[in-house]
């Protein structure tokens, strides 16, 4: 059947086969620089072939698909990398910043303020009636109290911030799930007519990318090109073409970072990688450094005034306190199911405090535990009635009913500690009422106990250090983990470089070869016009024989 | 492998970003003068420079309290010298009257021993910034009265010298010139003296001899006492300038940044950006279109 007409045949196949692979390479050319755009080929196939005389005869060339050079593994492992590069970076970042106001090699930090207002109790005992020894004492004390107050506004405001920014990622995670589900729906359809959907995966593979940078997902294809995405190695975000919406809730356990919940499940410890990991690890750090922070102020607070008020200053005058001293802080848990409230926290006896946080817990409407939270020891136990105080270890409080009674399961925390570095100051304005001597009638010229005082300095009163030695934990504990982080973060960083090397070498597009592609394809465009314009020469011949 | 587009635009970026990095890290070293500049830097490092730093600062706090210390002693010490000047003066004067002179001479003995007897509770007296030394804590009251009676109070004060050792840098005037806690009653033998003379008392004339010896050496062991503890101020006062001169060490050689070492690297890292940026620059400007 090796007719004229079917050589023409050829040459418009081959024609429009090179029209359209030049098609696919301009649409190459064209998305060189789109992110996470996978190179497409256009896949030839010659014609089947057809027996005339005894011979089989080629029919030419056909496009049979256009296929997606694209590696599932690989896309897969750049997700996982972009998961904890996201998380280290963000991590590391936020480490740095609260690195960058506790770092005391400037020496104007919280150490070198610890040290003048300890060395300023020295001048005082050198010279204990002096008017200007003392106002230098009450200045370095105000000082050393404005350091704790900026770590404390800048912790303060980064985890107010903190939370706000998980909520807009949780905003951005859900309006990627809705995509996603569009998406699944879409390809599905496209592909149900067996052709391949290149683009719509290309985006939907880059939406993932973009999701596993907030938060560590595993994706799962199933037979008609749908995708299931399960976030947090649990709940599943996107399944098909239904996407979930993740939400934040306030966490009863951590009241400054909401709980990331989605399917029900709280993901807060559950997630493994992606810039929300980051930014928890960072906001567990912050807390730590808080906590730490307010342990050694309180500590301070208490140390100091316990040994002041046992003096006499210039005046005459006893009993008093150096710093403003504690406050007892009180809350309800937020998920309490009973109706009662606390108050009146006040500290009773400074000298008896722990300095430990506790937890009032009812097993009954009538009831309770007063349970150590930082050793998990009993303190005390007894019977409730509302209104009357609770009292132990220095401090005490009031629950009473409000609309109604408290029920089991209700838990009130206590602290002495918290806020300590936001509410520290200096109580003494008037010098002579600092209290250097230990005895009244050793005014003016006794300097006893602010010699001790000033010993504070050297006594192994935090945790068995002394506040310098605390402190410094405190910044060389940041400084590992803010090191660490950096370390784990270049360290990943080249490896998603690798990775994602790898895919664009497989799936990137070289401007180089669809040039030469391209001029390929015109020559193959030219020669087949050329088949038809001598098929044509030669049917004109024929129909020309006269 | 298939060099595509994508891979050399983002390696030349990646690259790039990392020597700038690099170099600004150096940058960094070379313009504060420091190694570590973060505790992240080197954390154990840190570690060691803070507690230096925290002992640095109690070191030299120790060093002002010993030099106000010095000075608190000093002062006390030419007080006393003075004292003794009075007494000696007084001893001569003592042993003058036991000689064969008449009541008229011993009077007039007992006007000069009366003037000393007013200069001595002068010098017991003294001030250091307005405050009485020799009163104990009473600092803002006279340590004796004109009839010589003590104000002030059995204290002495103290500085802080180290982590848990004080030194009494005060010198008490109710143990000096009143001999509180066993000793001589120096005003009242004076006084006995006064009388004796004026009484034309030669036994109370003799013992008087022994009274102002006494007197005289009870003064000399203060001022002794009080050298002592200049020594022993002294003393601290040098091992304090070698810790602090063994800290600083410890902590340039931590904190330092070797110059040398930074600034060639500097270099180095300065030829290795300018190279690669040239070879991209040669890269980026081949493009296959120019020669097909």
């Amino acid at each position: 059947m090796s007719s004229l007409n079917s050589v023409l045949d050829i040459a418009k196949n081959a024609l429009l086969s090179s029209q359209k692979a030049i098609s696919v390479t301009s649409h190459n050319i064209a998305n060189a620089n789109t992110p996470g755009y996978s190179r497409q080929v256009a896949v030839l196939e010659p014609m089947d072939p057809v027996s005339f005389g005894g011979l089989y005869f080629g029919t030419g060339v056909k496009t049979t698909s256009i296929a997606r050079v694209s590696d599932g593994f690989q896309t897969a492992q750049l997700r996982d990398a972009t998961s904890n590069l996201s998380m280290f970076e963000s991590k590391g970042d936020l480490l740095q910043a609260l690195e960058g106001v506790i770092n005391d090699l400037g020496g104007t930090g919280v150490s070198a303020s610890l040290d003048a207002f300890f060395s300023s109790m020295n001048s005082v005992a050198n010279n204990p009636s002096s008017y200007a020894e003392r106002s230098v004492l009450i200045s370095n004390s105000t000082i050393l109290a404005e350091r704790f107050h900026e770590i404390d506004t800048y912790i303060r405001q980064s985890l107010g911030n903190l939370n706000t920014e998980i909520t807009a990622q949780i905003n951005e995670v859900n309006s990627i799930g809705a995509q996603i589900a569009d998406l699944n729906e879409q390809i599905s359809a496209v592909e149900i007519s067996g052709v391949s959907a290149n683009d719509l995966r290309d985006r939907r593979d880059e939406l993932l990318k973009g999701l596993s940078s907030i938060l560590d997902v595993s994706v799962v294809e199933n037979n008609i090109g749908q995708v299931d995405v399960f976030v947090g190695g649990g709940p599943f975000l996107v399944a098909g073409p239904n996407s979930k919406l993740m939400t934040s809730e306030i966490n009863s356990e951590d009241t400054d970072i909401n709980n990331i919940v989605c399917n029900g499940v709280a993901l807060n410890d559950r997630l493994s990688g992606g810039s929300l990991k980051g930014k928890l690890d960072a906001a567990a750090v912050l807390q730590d450094v808080r906590d730490e922070m307010n342990l050694m102020a309180a500590t301070l607070v208490k140390e100091v005034n316990s040994q002041h008020s046992l003096g006499y200053g210039l005046d005459g005058t006893t009993g008093n306190d150096f710093f403003e001293p504690l406050t007892v802080y009180t809350e309800p848990v937020v998920s309490n199911p009973g109706r009662a409230v606390i108050s009146g926290g006040a500290v009773t006896a400074s000298n008896l405090l722990t300095l430990d946080d506790y937890e009032v817990r009812f097993s009954s409407a009538s009831a309770y535990t007063v349970v150590n939270t930082d050793t998990d020891a009993v303190v005390t136990s007894g019977a409730y009635s509302s209104g009357s105080t609770i009292g132990f270890d220095g401090l005490s409080f009031v629950i009473t009913d409000n609309t109604g009674t408290p029920a089991a399961g209700d838990r009130f925390r206590v602290s002495a500690t918290k806020n300590a570095i936001r509410d520290i100051a200096t109580l003494v304005t008037n010098p002579n009422k600092i209290a250097a001597s230990s005895t009244s009638s050793g005014v003016p010229g006794n300097n006893a106990n602010m010699l001790i005082m000033a010993g504070l300095k050297d006594s192994a009163v935090l945790d068995s250090s002394t506040f310098g030695q605390y402190y410094n934990a405190i910044v060389t504990d940041l400084g590992i983990n803010v090191k660490e982080t950096t370390r784990n973060y270049e360290a990943q960083k080249l490896v998603t470089e690798e990775i994602q090397k790898a895919r664009d070498s497989v799936s990137g597009v070289s401007i180089e070869e669809e040039a030469i592609s391209l001029i390929k394809l015109q020559r193959a465009y030219e020669a087949a016009a050329k088949v038809m314009s001598t098929a044509d020469k030669m049917l004109e011949a024929l129909l020309n024989i006269r | 492998m298939r060099v595509t587009h994508n891979i050399t635009y983002n390696g030349y970026v990646n690259d790039l970003t990392r020597q700038q990095e690099r170099l600004l890290g150096l940058h960094k070293q070379i313009s504060t003068g420091k190694s570590v500049n973060a505790p992240s830097d080197d954390p154990v490092k840190v570690n060691t420079l803070l507690t230096s730093r925290g002992l640095l600062s109690s070191v030299s706090q120790y060093d002002r309290n010993a030099d106000s210390g010095l000075s608190y002693l000093g002062i006390a010490e030419g007080a006393l010298s003075r004292a003794k000047d009075t007494i000696s003066r007084l001893s001569e004067l003592a042993i003058s009257s036991n000689g064969i002179i008449d009541a008229g001479t011993r009077a007039n003995i007992a006007i000069e021993v009366n003037n000393l007897y007013a200069q001595l509770v002068d010098q017991s007296n003294t001030t250091y910034d307005d405050k009485y030394i020799f009163s104990g804590y009473e600092t803002d009251t006279a340590a004796f009265t004109s009839l010589g009676a003590y104000q002030g109070d059995a204290n002495a004060q103290a500085i802080k010298t180290g982590i848990s050792t004080n030194v009494t840098i005060g010198v008490n005037g109710g143990e000096v010139f009143k001999g509180v806690g066993g000793g001589v009653d120096i005003f009242g033998k004076i006084s006995a003296f006064v009388t004796a003379l004026e009484t034309n008392d030669t036994a109370g004339c003799k013992t008087a001899i022994d009274d102002m010896s006494s007197a005289f050496d009870q003064v000399s062991d203060a001022v002794a006492d009080i050298g002592g503890k200049v020594t022993r101020l002294n003393a601290l006062k040098s091992d304090y300038s070698r810790i602090s001169m063994e800290l600083r060490t410890v902590m340039s050689g931590i904190e330092d940044a070797d110059m040398a070492k930074v600034i060639s690297d500097m270099q180095l890292g300065q030829a290795a950006m300018e190279a690669s940026l040239k070879s991209a620059g040669r890269i980026f400007a081949t493009n296959i279109f120019d020669y097909l």
